[in-house]
């Protein structure tokens, strides 16, 4: 799943992604770009998230964290 | 290519799928108007070739009127302008009177006809959304966490049909849609079986498939036929009282027992056409894979379930292979100007070629930095592979620009003969410097090639640079353009380096 978030987080900021990366880190993951992620990340695994998680989940591990749960 | 999106809602995650493209910082959605109307804002100034303009009706506070004056206006930077039709999204209460149904239509028809007036391409999302519908293409969450419309499906759809939009008005689209008989164009075999083909059940399948492909044909697309089958058998078929194509539909028909990769090549060398300028369609695969590792022709999949025959024909064949903006004067006329070509070269063979170019009664018109057809010039500039000097492709702007500009002249010509007229089929644009004049661009539509046009032309050029005592041609090689590798030099030019010709004309 790790694999997984970071190509679809490195396609929608356009630049490498760790495990560590997080909002402002690349710089245009930025409030809009965590919900384009958060878009990209539902298409792609067709699982829908609430509102909530979604603007807590702000870095590559608690977006896993919250996947895994 | 370079975009810029400017909207009046969140547009932003279109981006991650317009991946070919270079997309530049767009303008934030609550400034869009202010940029629009700042002939300093990046709008203007930035280097991007497009600016996609998506207009969210639901949403929209300004005027209709002053955004489309507002994008003429930024129209004149050169750009190329890609522009929405609407779509009410039916969650509003302003939906649940008539009311917005006619204001619906009246917007997108103020829409199509600003569109066509100005050269602006649309992008055609009321389509997308009655092909769709609401609920695939919104996400109710997004837009009040972000005010972002549209589900990632929706933006795909989006970017999808912008994509297909820039594709096919930078690439040529093809001349010829080549199609076998059995099994294509109707149901069965017609020398074994009754045919399926009528107005109702499967037979129906195959009418509308064939009404569709007379409509492409009307758009100025050639078509061909290309059947193992018994020419009475074929004949009969297209006798057919169902059948919406008949004979004369058709420029060429092979219905014989060549192997059809031959008769793929017989098509392209009897029409002048180049191979890839052909779409086969076939349904047995073996044919298909034949042609296709054999000739430069496109072969597309053929449908798997005969159901969608009609929607695939739409979307995999006509919208990537024969997609049109603009049908100009020559696309409408082209099924009679090429049967005249057939005429023409069965006289030809019966007398000399002196004789021959003499009983053609050929008249020639020159436009002069004229604007009339300039929808063509652009077409031919991006249509002509082989006698094409330069080969240097220009849209509808760039060539406005070179009428408008004192340092350019743009010469048209327009070719009848006692069989066909057959339009503008020859371009050239001349910069005038000091003494010089070059030859941006000489092109000529192989339609009329070995008509001696090209010389008459070279007069008329000559004639319009009577104050210049040098005309400097240029040869720019391209694959497909060798035939005219010695044309200046067979033309009294002098060659001064590699691609450079000269010839005093003072």
């Amino acid at each position: 799943m790790q694999e997984k978030i970071i190509k679809i987080a490195s396609e929608v900021f356009g630049c490498d992604i760790s495990i560590d990366s997080k909002i402002g880190n690349p710089e245009n993951w930025d409030s809009l770009g965590q919900l384009n992620l958060f878009m990209a990340i539902e298409n792609e695994l067709n699982q829908k998230f609430n509102p909530d998680d979604i603007i807590k989940s702000d870095s590559i591990k608690k977006i896993i964290e919250l996947i895994e749960k | 290519m370079q975009l810029e999106i400017i909207s009046n809602i969140n547009m932003d995650s279109l981006k991650y799928h317009l991946k070919d493209y270079e997309i530049l910082q767009n303008c934030s959605y609550g400034n869009y108007m202010i940029d629009l109307l700042d002939t300093n804002s990046s709008l203007y100034t930035s280097n991007s070739d497009v600016v996609v303009c998506f207009l969210d009706i639901d949403t929209l506070k300004e005027d209709i009127t002053d955004i489309l004056n507002a994008l003429k206006n930024l129209k004149k930077s050169g750009k190329i302008i890609i522009l929405n039709s609407v779509s009410f999204y039916p969650k509003y209460i302003d939906t649940y009177t008539n009311n917005t149904i006619l204001k619906e239509f009246e917007i997108n028809q103020q829409i199509i006809n600003f569109a066509k007036e100005n050269n602006i391409l649309i992008l055609d999302f009321y389509s997308i959304v009655k092909e769709y519908g609401a609920i695939e293409l919104y996400d109710e969450k997004y837009w009040y966490l972000g005010k972002i419309k549209f589900s990632a499906k929706g933006f795909k759809l989006i970017a999808s049909k912008i994509d297909t939009i820039l594709t096919s008005y930078k690439q040529s689209a093809k001349k010829c849609l080549v199609l076998d008989l059995d099994n294509t164009l109707w149901g069965g075999v017609i020398a074994e079986d009754e045919i399926q083909l009528s107005n109702e059940g499967v037979g129906s399948i195959y009418q509308e498939f064939q009404s569709s492909i007379k409509k492409l044909k009307d758009f100025g697309i050639l078509l061909a036929i290309n059947s193992k089958n018994n020419l009475d058998d074929a004949l009969e078929g297209l006798n057919h009282p169902s059948s919406i194509l008949k004979k004369d539909d058709f420029i060429i028909i092979k219905a014989n027992w060549e192997n059809k990769n031959q008769n793929i090549q017989n098509i392209a060398h009897e029409l002048n056409i180049a191979e890839d300028a052909l779409v086969f369609i076939d349904d047995n695969q073996v044919e298909r894979e034949l042609v296709s590792n054999t000739t430069q022709a496109v072969v597309p999949d053929f449908v798997s379930d005969i159901y969608q025959l009609n929607k695939w024909f739409i979307q995999d064949v006509v919208y990537p292979y024969f997609y049109k903006f603009q049908i100009t004067n020559e696309d409408l006329a082209k099924q009679i100007q090429y049967k005249a070509k057939l005429q023409r070269d069965k006289i030809s063979k019966q007398m000399n070629y002196a004789e021959f170019l003499k009983s053609l009664e050929i008249n020639l018109t020159f436009y002069i930095n004229d604007k009339k057809y300039i929808q063509r010039y652009a077409q031919l500039t991006q249509k002509t592979n082989q006698f094409n000097l330069t080969t240097k492709r220009y849209t509808v702007e760039d060539i406005e620009k070179f009428i408008d500009d004192k340092n350019y002249n743009v010469i048209a010509v327009e070719y009848q003969d006692k069989f066909a007229k057959e339009g503008i089929i020859a371009l050239a644009i001349i910069e005038k410097k000091d003494k010089e004049s070059i030859i941006d661009t000489f092109l000529l539509s192989c339609r009329v090639l070995k008509r001696d046009v090209e010389k008459q032309l070279i007069k008329q050029i000559e004639k319009l640079c009577q104050k210049s005592t040098i005309l400097v041609g240029e040869y720019q090689e391209t694959q497909r353009n060798i035939i005219v590798k010695d044309f200046y030099k067979e033309l009294g030019f002098k060659k001064i380096d590699d691609n450079k010709y000269i010839k005093d004309i003072k």
